[in-house]
């Protein structure tokens, strides 16, 4: 396996830049950035035609393990993760007939605020016969973080959005829970305008929910998959095979499979953000066959 | 918990014993559209052994009415009954859509739906001729077609909001009752504490802005789909 480009490992370097940008960049009340990505379908292939940015959020050189009908791209947050005042905003459009597979190389942070908000806006466009698929890495927010988090998914015709989010509250390996701040993430899936979900979860400072018996229940990582495009007679058994699945990896932590109007969602509470991903992975592996007709490729970022 | 005093009525009172009547045939329990058949995630919630006493189910009730129902159902009952009120039906579509969009789980939107299309058709009989075309919406809510008839009987929003508050909360008691399970004083000591948190549940809901409505109960939203496969049950799915 070829190794992943270096500029990849932002995380090492992150640690030092956390001190520097804390510092400094709440003085100049946060970054903005800005990322435009555009794939469109030229003949059978899935181009990245247009990728305007500002700020630190870049993407990688586009790759295609899969063919060239699928387009894979990584991006990478801000070097060391976000800090408050920060405003950065995603936007991904997959024109019509054209296939995506977006990830992140690594864990996206959102840092201690001394008291400005910052924000992570993705919007998504899947138009007619699109398929989007966006398995980031977890979040980890940070104990005294003051962010948000808003993921928007407008879907056109027959289009496809399989996409997850994971949120780990605090870190849970060196014993620094997410007690104080504030964190608001929101998802928000619309079809010609028309909301299909939407999610808004809020974790603040002294609330009930962290510990509440229809809350987190003591749990730190919270994540939920969404997948649309499910065909009627398709969805008795999808969810048979991904409770049966899930069942069967005999991981902790709840693990949970529904749909919400006629979309699959499946929700994960638990202590850690690889098991979310496990739990994730075995849904996704079954929703790629039977939804978009292809095997899992496993990003191979994801193990590095 | 909030401070119940600082919120002030922005509305009038009940003004005649028909609306306060009217009030309370809409927030009764014998209204048919098939309440007391759904739990609202509680059964499974008792299955798995997360309550299993009166302090629990306390704990259960009014954590919810206090956070995602006071942030999530208060402020949608008041952008419903207010686009009745102004006569915006594309409001209405829009409100009702969304609410249907916040329900977590297959379960939850059907009971939805089903108490939804129930409660047009009632309507419909008692010449509330707005809700015809909502009996077969396959995403009729039933808060959208509470606030209807609360418009339509010209019960103002605050008592509006008491009473499909109180439906809600007399659910969950009678629920409990039935599953943990408890005697029927406890049910009333339920329903009894409950009553002193609405004040602070109805401030907090009806000033939210649009873009601070919702608020996911992960463990609540998880047992509704676990219930929907559950083995044996008394409630419906």
């Amino acid at each position: 396996m070829k190794q992943a480009p270096s500029s990849l490992h932002a995380d090492s370097a992150g640690a030092s830049r956390v001190m520097h940008r804390s510092t400094l960049a709440e003085k100049l009340s946060g970054w903005q950035a800005g990322l435009a990505l555009d794939f469109c379908r030229s003949g059978k292939k899935t181009v990245l035609r247009q990728t305007e940015h500002y700020g630190p959020l870049q993407t990688q050189r586009p790759f295609y393990p899969e063919g060239e009908e699928i387009c894979h791209v990584y991006i990478l947050h801000p070097p060391g993760g976000v800090v408050g005042g920060d405003q950065l905003e995603m936007k991904m459009t997959v024109h019509p007939f054209a296939n995506a597979l977006v990830t992140t190389p690594a864990a996206g942070k959102f840092y201690r605020s001394s008291g400005p908000r910052s924000a992570l806006n993705q919007k998504m466009t899947v138009a007619d016969n699109a398929v989007l698929e966006w398995l980031p890495q977890e979040n980890i927010i940070y104990n005294q973080a003051r962010a948000g988090q808003t993921t928007t998914v407008e879907l056109g015709e027959n289009a496809c959005f399989l996409g997850w989010e994971i949120s780990c509250l605090g870190l849970q390996a060196s014993n620094e829970p997410f007690k104080e701040g504030s964190f608001v993430q929101t998802f928000d899936i619309r079809q010609h305008g028309v909301p299909l979900l939407i999610e808004r979860a809020s974790f603040e400072t002294n609330s009930a929910i962290f510990q509440a018996a229809w809350g987190l229940r003591n749990h730190s990582v919270t994540a939920t998959l969404i997948c649309n495009r499910i065909q009627k007679e398709d969805r008795e058994q999808l969810l048979k095979a991904i409770r049966l699945a899930a069942a069967s990896l005999e991981e902790d932590g709840l693990f949970s499979v529904t749909t919400v109007s006629d979309m699959i969602v499946c929700r994960y509470l638990g202590h850690h953000a690889y098991k979310a991903r496990k739990y994730f992975v075995a849904a996704w592996k079954i929703l790629r066959k039977t939804v978009l007709g292809r095997s899992v490729c496993l990003p191979r970022i994801w193990n590095t | 918990m909030d401070t119940a005093t600082t919120f002030s009525r922005t509305d009038s009172p009940l003004a005649s014993t028909a609306q306060y009547l009217r009030l309370m045939q809409l927030a009764s329990p014998s209204l048919p559209v098939g309440g007391y058949a759904y739990s609202r995630g509680m059964e499974q919630a008792v299955e798995a052994g997360w309550l299993t006493c009166e302090e629990d189910a306390g704990a259960w009730i009014f954590g919810l009415l206090s956070e995602a129902f006071a942030r999530t159902d208060i402020p949608l009952m008041k952008r419903l009954y207010l686009s009745w009120q102004q006569g915006d039906l594309q409001q209405v579509q829009y409100w009702n859509q969304y609410l249907f969009a916040m329900r977590e789980s297959a379960e939850f939107q059907l009971e939805e739906s089903q108490m939804g299309k129930a409660l047009a058709k009632l309507l419909i009989s008692l010449e509330i001729q707005e809700a015809v075309e909502w009996q077969f919406e396959s995403r009729s809510t039933f808060t959208c077609l509470f606030a209807l008839a609360a418009v339509c009987w010209q019960i103002p929003l605050h008592d509006t909001c008491c009473g499909y508050i109180w439906s809600w909360l007399e659910n969950q008691a009678a629920a409990a009752i039935k599953l943990i399970p408890l005697g029927q004083t406890s049910g009333q000591r339920i329903l009894s504490q409950g009553i002193t948190l609405v004040e602070a549940a109805l401030s907090k809901g009806l000033r939210l802005g649009d873009d601070e409505i919702g608020y996911a109960a992960p463990a609540l939203a998880m047992a509704s789909a676990f219930h929907e496969t559950q083995y044996t049950r008394l409630f419906r799915s």
